[in-house]
C-alpha cells in the first residue's frame, strides 16, 4: 500500500514488524524481502515520488578538510534515493577487505567475507547483473590482477519495485514522511515519529526500526537521537559519524600505449601484494584518448627521452600506439577524525541540525595509490608497452587538485559495523551497540570501504540484514 | 633535477633526511613526469 502524507493526515494504528526509515537501495530491499517473506512493513520516505527542492534541501551541509562536494548534490532524497543517479558500476567487497586485522582494530570486520559473499548471487539479481566475477591474475610476481566490474542497466530501485510495494499487503509506503524521533526507552524502541511538510504528525509503532537514510543522514540522525535520549535507547560514547570514508578518484597521468586489449578495463593488485607493500585497495585504468593527444604526448616524450620518443614516433605513425588517460579510485583507511558531524548554527526545516562532514586523506591513502601505481609501471615496462607520464602534483608530492573528479559520491563508515563499541556503532547484526531493536542498513555500515562501488554491497547487507530479522526464517 | 622534478615538500623531505614518499615508490628516473627506463634517454 502506498500512503503519500502530503495530502493529509495519516492516523496508523498498526504494530509493525520492521519499520525502515528510507527508501533507497537499501531501505527497498530490505522491504521487499521482509514483505515478501509475511513480515509488517513500514518503508518511510522523507520525500515523494519524484524529485522536491524542499525534501532534497534537507540534504544540505557543510564540509570541512579536502575538497568535496556539496552534501546536496552527492545524493538524491526522495523514493529511490540515489539509484535515481546511480552509475551502475557492480563489484563488492573482496576477501581481502575482511582480512586487514592485522592493521589494526580500526579495520576489523565483526563478520566474515563468507557471510556477506552468501548474499552476491541475490544481490546481482536485483541489480540485474551475471554474478559469476572474473577476475585475472595478470602477474603473480608484480601482484598484478586484472578485476572485473559488472555493470547494471542502471536499476532504479523505485522503478522496479514500485508496483509490488504498491501491491503489497504486508508493505505500507508512506511518502513525504520524515524522520523527527524514537519514542521508547530501556534500550527499546517502541514508535517512530515522522512529520509531513505542513508539520502535521504521524506515529509508526513497530518491533524493529531500520535507519535506511544514507551514508550521511544515518549518522546525523542517529547523533540528533543521542543527544535528545542520551543513553536510554542505546549505548553513550559511541563513535557516531566517525571513520566516515570515501573512494578518491583522480586522474594521475597519461600515458602512451601500443595496442592493448586490456585498456579500459581495471587493474588491482593481490591480496598478498596489498600486504607486503602495507597498503589498502587501488583499482587503476587507462582510458583512450584522441589522436591529437596522441602527437602531443608523443612531442613531449621526445622531448624529454628521445630514444624512446623515436620508437613512440615511429609506432604513432602506424598508428599502433594510443594516448591514455590513467585514472585510479581506491580505498582511504579508517581514520576515527573523519566524521559527520552536527552543525551548531544551521539546522533543517524539522528542526535536526545539518550534517557537518569533516573529511580528510591521509599518508596511507596517498601511498595507497602510488604503490598501485608503481606496481602497474612496472608490468607496463616489462612487457614493453609503453611509457606513463603521471601528473605535476603525483610526482611532485603537492595538495590534491581540486578541479579534478575527487571522489566517487560514495559515502560509508559513520554507523559502522565492528567488534566493539570502542570502534563501532552497529555490531555484526546491523544493531545498534546497547539496543534492543534498533539498526541501520546501508553502506554507513562499512568497517573498511573497499575501492568498488558501494552499492551492490549495500543490496547484499539489506538482504542478510532482512533475514536476521526473520526474512530468513 | 629539473625545476619541475623538484618541489617544496620534497625539499622539507630532503632536508629532514627522508626520502619523499614519491622517490621511495619511483626511484627510477622521472623527467617531466614521464616514468622512464635509464636507457629511455
Amino acid at each position: 500500500m502506498l500512503f503519500d502524507f502530503a495530502q493529509g493526515s495519516i492516523v496508523s494504528d498498526k504494530q509493525y514488524d520492521v519499520c525502515i526509515l528510507g527508501a533507497g537501495a537499501a531501505g527497498i530491499t530490505l522491504a521487499v524481502r521482509l514483505g515478501r517473506a509475511g513480515k509488517r512493513v513500514a518503508l518511510c520516505e522523507g520525500g515523494g515520488l519524484d524529485y522536491e527542492d524542499e525534501s532534497q534541501e534537507i540534504y544540505a551541509g557543510s564540509t570541512l578538510g579536502d575538497p568535496y562536494f556539496d552534501l546536496d548534490i552527492a545524493r538524491l532524497r526522495y523514493f529511490g534515493g540515489s539509484t535515481n543517479h546511480w552509475g551502475g558500476y557492480c563489484r563488492s567487497f573482496e576477501a581481502a577487505d575482511f582480512n586487514r586485522g592485522h592493521m589494526g582494530d580500526d579495520f576489523r570486520w565483526p563478520i566474515t567475507y563468507d557471510e556477506l559473499l552468501a548474499y552476491r548471487s541475490d544481490a546481482c539479481e536485483i541489480v540485474e547483473i551475471d554474478s559469476d566475477y572474473q577476475d585475472h591474475l595478470v602477474d603473480e610476481q608484480l601482484g598484478l590482477r586484472q578485476v572485473d566490474f559488472k555493470y547494471s542497466p542502471p536499476v532504479v530501485f523505485s522503478e522496479k519495485f514500485h508496483d509490488e510495494i504498491e501491491a503489497s499487503k504486508n508493505i505500507d509506503l508512506f511518502l513525504n514522511a520524515n524522520f523527527v524521533d524514537l519514542m521508547g526507552a530501556d534500550r527499546r524502541v517502541r514508535s517512530v515519529k515522522l512529520r509531513n511538510y505542513a508539520d502535521q504528525e504521524l506515529e509508526i509503532r513497530s518491533d524493529a526500526v531500520v535507519f535506511a537514510m544514507g551514508g550521511i543522514d544515518n549518522s546525523r540522525q542517529l547523533l540528533w537521537m543521542e543527544g535528545r535520549h542520551g543513553a536510554s535507547l542505546f549505548d553513550r560514547d559511541l563513535p557516531i559519524g566517525r571513520y566516515w570514508m570515501e573512494h578518491p578518484h583522480f586522474t594521475i597521468g597519461e600515458a602512451l600505449i601500443k595496442s592493448w586489449d586490456q585498456a579500459n578495463t581495471y587493474f588491482a593488485l593481490t591480496e598478498k601484494m596489498q600486504r607486503t607493500l602495507g597498503i589498502l585497495g587501488c583499482g587503476v585504468v587507462v582510458e583512450e584518448q584522441g589522436d591529437s593527444n596522441t602527437k602531443r604526448l608523443v612531442k613531449d616524450l621526445l622531448c624529454v627521452a628521445p630514444g624512446i620518443g623515436a620508437w613512440a614516433a615511429d609506432l604513432a605513425g602506424k598508428k599502433l600506439i594510443c594516448s591514455y588517460k590513467f585514472h585510479a579510485a581506491w580505498e582511504q583507511a579508517p581514520n576515527r577524525e573523519n566524521r559527520v558531524a552536527l552543525s551548531d548554527r544551521d539546522v533543517d526545516r524539522f528542526g535536526v541540525p545539518l550534517s557537518e562532514l569533516h573529511w580528510t586523506k591521509a599518508p596511507i591513502d596517498r601511498e595507497t595509490m602510488l604503490a598501485s601505481t608503481q606496481q602497474f609501471n612496472a608490468y607496463i615496462l616489462r612487457e614493453n608497452l609503453g611509457r606513463l607520464q603521471l601528473r605535476d602534483w603525483v610526482y611532485q608530492g603537492d595538495e590534491y587538485p581540486d578541479d579534478d573528479v575527487l571522489a566517487g559520491y560514495h559515502h560509508m563508515g559513520g554507523t559502522r559495523m565492528s567488534h566493539s563499541p570502542r570502534y563501532g556503532v552497529v555490531d555484526g547484526n546491523c544493531k545498534v551497540f546497547g539496543s534492543e531493536n534498533l539498526y541501520m542498513a546501508g553502506s554507513s555500515l562499512y568497517t573498511t570501504a573497499g575501492y568498488n562501488n558501494p552499492t551492490l554491497a549495500i543490496v547484499q547487507f539489506a538482504l542478510r540484514l532482512a533475514d536476521h530479522l526473520g526474512a530468513g526464517v | 633535477m629539473n625545476r619541475r622534478t623538484f618541489s617544496i615538500s620534497a625539499f622539507v623531505a630532503l632536508t629532514l633526511g627522508q626520502v619523499p614518499l614519491f622517490k621511495r615508490y619511483f626511484p627510477q628516473r622521472v623527467q617531466n613526469g614521464w616514468l622512464l627506463k635509464d636507457e629511455d634517454v
